[in-house]
């Protein structure tokens, strides 16, 4: 008895680690396959390439802890973008620096729409005001831009997409920081511990007295502020910003933050978990195009990443549920 | 108050929902009525948001105006859109205009919708992409995608037949992304040039700068990149600066002759664009679909050719462009 005990802990401790062993087994794999995967340049594409994903992650993963999800992210790259550069093109008036926080702004100000529309307009799921601006925002992308790239973007945002410390992507020392600033309002701010309540139970989070339509609101807010902060990179990287960017992105970043661990039906997921869940999905694209890999196999490799993550979440419930039913039965022997 | 004010915010809230869904809509619903007895001819392009797409369209709006035609067109949101595109073709089914122009997004997934056209006795004419094995089009208007890949080879192999090269093709399955790399790939490896990778970047900018990344990453013997459309170029050209390296020192073509492309050239960067007569291609569907709709009897294929841009022409080129655009 507690021999399987103790077994029943190991595997769930290792089950816990999920994604992470996963992220690991998969460099392992590229790393033998490809001589050059583990060079330090390379994986500074790596960490490039999953960078716009993981800025999108980090604004997913607020959202999904609250029970909701957010469509629109990609669109809002390429609203954003185009934003930035019209203001750059013909206002004339913001350049480099400035047009930065524009673009962050701007993406949060249509978080705001959606967001309240979700609450004050009391739409049932968060699914149908984000899928409407999914497609609003697309539209008023193409019509802001003609339809056409605008190429030429400001030395600092081309700073943030393109260049490098060494072989570590400005990108990505921008995602780290990113990262620790979620993981401190998850983790330090009484704004955390609601998000986390509010989506577990959204009733009782009310009756406890969390102003629940405020916090639900900002996290489509921070959602599209991850969005308008991914244009700043999609820009930067292709120097241009163009009306069809980030298309079915949202989908990629909402893929990360649940192959990172989170519960798609709210109060679970941990920053930690949603950047593995994007570099998993950089390390299968990148190591895939390092051997030449038709897209249609790059597809398949990462649908099947996204059933085997899930699949092991569901172990791990399986195996709590478990290891709690042994030993409330230790205590009534 | 209170209960006035929730209130008050929620028909705030459904009103600025209502008029975001009409702002969604209100793109294209038009196509209005028709004027009198001037033929009807919809055009419905893969898309209408490049600038490739943009010129067709102002080809085919030129031959409209020229001919007392009224011309509408459409296009889906982007080129992976296929339903979207069907349900465009079907809308113009449903009008009932004289004849039908369009460039399929994808070949098997469109035929059904225009085989519905036929039996609505609406003509059908293809551009810019054929459906192999389909003849229910009166004719195909297009460039040869599968000789401008062959151009695009003996171009490189005239600039260089040293060094590897690496191929970027378009939506995987989109046969002209596909017939251009393909016809390149063919003259490349007949000169004797190793293909160290082909990638596929579905026709995106950031996603050509990302395939370019690792596949410099492979092989940093790279010299030559061949993309299947321009913007895939320039961003396989971020790439290699971001690489460290000089895209002066390496011969990178694309397809198209983008206005962006052709800056590129002037600027020293992209090598060359084979640029399809995409104005041409919008005139001459039109014209075709007139003669159609007369009843004369005209050609089952009709190539409109490349131009080869090159730092050579470039200027001239872009001053084309300029006045083309629609």
């Amino acid at each position: 008895m507690q021999r399987h005990n103790q077994f029943l802990k190991v595997t769930l401790a290792l089950v816990r680690l999920g994604p992470l062993v996963m992220l690991g087994v998969l460099v392992l794999i590229m790393a033998s396959v490809s001589p050059l995967f583990l060079t330090g340049r390379n994986l500074g594409n790596v960490g490039l390439e999953a960078s716009v994903v993981a800025i999108l992650a980090l604004g997913q993963l607020l959202v999904i802890i609250t029970a909701g999800i957010d469509l629109s992210q990609g669109s809002l790259i390429a609203l954003t973008s185009v934003v930035g550069a019209l203001w750059i093109r013909d206002l004339d008036v913001v350049s480099g620096w400035a047009v930065i926080p524009t673009m962050i702004l701007a993406g949060g100000l249509a978080g705001a729409v959606s967001g309240t529309l979700f609450v004050k307009g009391k739409i049932p799921h968060p699914f149908l005001p984000t899928l409407a601006m999914l497609m609003v925002a697309r539209g008023l992308a193409l019509l802001f831009s003609d339809g056409q790239p605008i190429t030429g973007m400001p030395d600092a945002i081309r700073t943030l997409g393109s260049s490098r410390i060494g072989d570590v992507p400005v990108a990505v020392i921008l995602v780290a920081a990113l990262a620790v600033l979620i993981h401190v309002l998850l983790t330090r701010v009484t704004w955390g511990q609601w998000i986390y309540a509010i989506g577990s139970n959204r009733e009782g989070a009310r009756r406890v007295g969390i102003p629940v339509d405020r916090v639900l609101i900002s996290v489509y807010v921070l959602s599209g502020m991850a969005a308008g902060t991914a244009a700043l990179v999609v820009s930067g990287q292709t120097n241009s910003a163009y009306p069809t960017a980030g298309n079915l992105m949202e989908l990629s970043a909402i893929a990360a933050v649940i192959i990172g661990g989170a519960s798609f039906f709210g109060g679970r997921g941990t920053v930690l978990g949603a950047i593995v869940g994007a570099l998993i999905l950089g390390v299968i694209q990148n190591g895939l195009n390092l051997l030449n890999v038709s897209a249609a196999w790059q597809y398949v490799a990462l649908g099947t990443v996204v059933v085997i993550a899930v699949e092991m979440d569901v172990l791990r419930g399986h195996l709590e549920s478990r290891l709690r039913t042994v030993r409330t039965e230790e205590k009534e022997v | 108050m209170r209960h006035l004010t929730s209130r008050a915010a929620r028909a705030g809230a459904l009103a600025v929902a209502a008029s975001l869904l009409l702002a969604a809509c209100g793109d294209d619903g038009g196509g209005g009525g028709s004027d009198g007895d001037s033929p009807r001819v919809a055009v419905v392009l893969k898309t209408l948001t490049s600038p490739y797409w943009l010129q067709v369209k102002g080809g085919a709006e030129q031959a409209g105006e020229d001919n007392g035609a009224d011309v509408t067109l459409a296009g889906a949101t982007q080129e992976t859109a296929v339903q979207e595109q069907i349900d465009k073709v079907r809308a113009a089914i449903t009008q009932q205009v004289d004849a039908l122009v369009v460039a399929p997004t994808q070949a098997e997934q469109l035929q059904p919708v225009l085989e519905e056209a036929r039996s609505a006795d609406i003509p059908v004419l293809l551009v810019d992409t054929n459906i192999e094995g389909w003849d229910g089009a009166e004719t195909f208007i297009g460039t040869d995608n599968r000789s401008a890949g062959e151009q695009a080879g003996e171009f490189i192999t005239e600039q260089t037949t040293e060094g590897s090269a690496l191929l970027i093709r378009g939506v995987p399955g989109n046969p002209s992304t596909d017939d251009r790399i393909d016809g390149a790939k063919e003259v490349l490896e007949e000169a004797g040039i190793d293909i160290a990778a082909e990638l596929s970047a579905n026709s995106d900018r950031a996603e050509g700068r990302s395939v370019t990344a690792d596949a410099l990453q492979a092989n940093p013997d790279i010299s030559i990149i061949f993309a299947a459309n321009d913007d895939m170029a320039l961003g396989a050209i971020e790439a290699v600066k971001a690489a460290g390296l000089d895209p002066a020192d390496m011969t990178i073509v694309g397809v198209d002759g983008t206005s962006d492309a052709v800056d590129s050239i002037q600027n020293g960067e992209l090598t060359a664009s084979i640029a399809q007569n995409a104005y041409d291609m919008g005139v001459t569907s039109v014209e075709e679909a007139l003669k159609v709709i007369d009843g004369e009897t005209i050609e089952e294929r009709i190539d409109t050719g490349v131009t080869l841009v090159t730092s050579d022409n470039a200027e001239e080129y872009a001053q084309q462009l300029a006045d083309q655009e629609g």
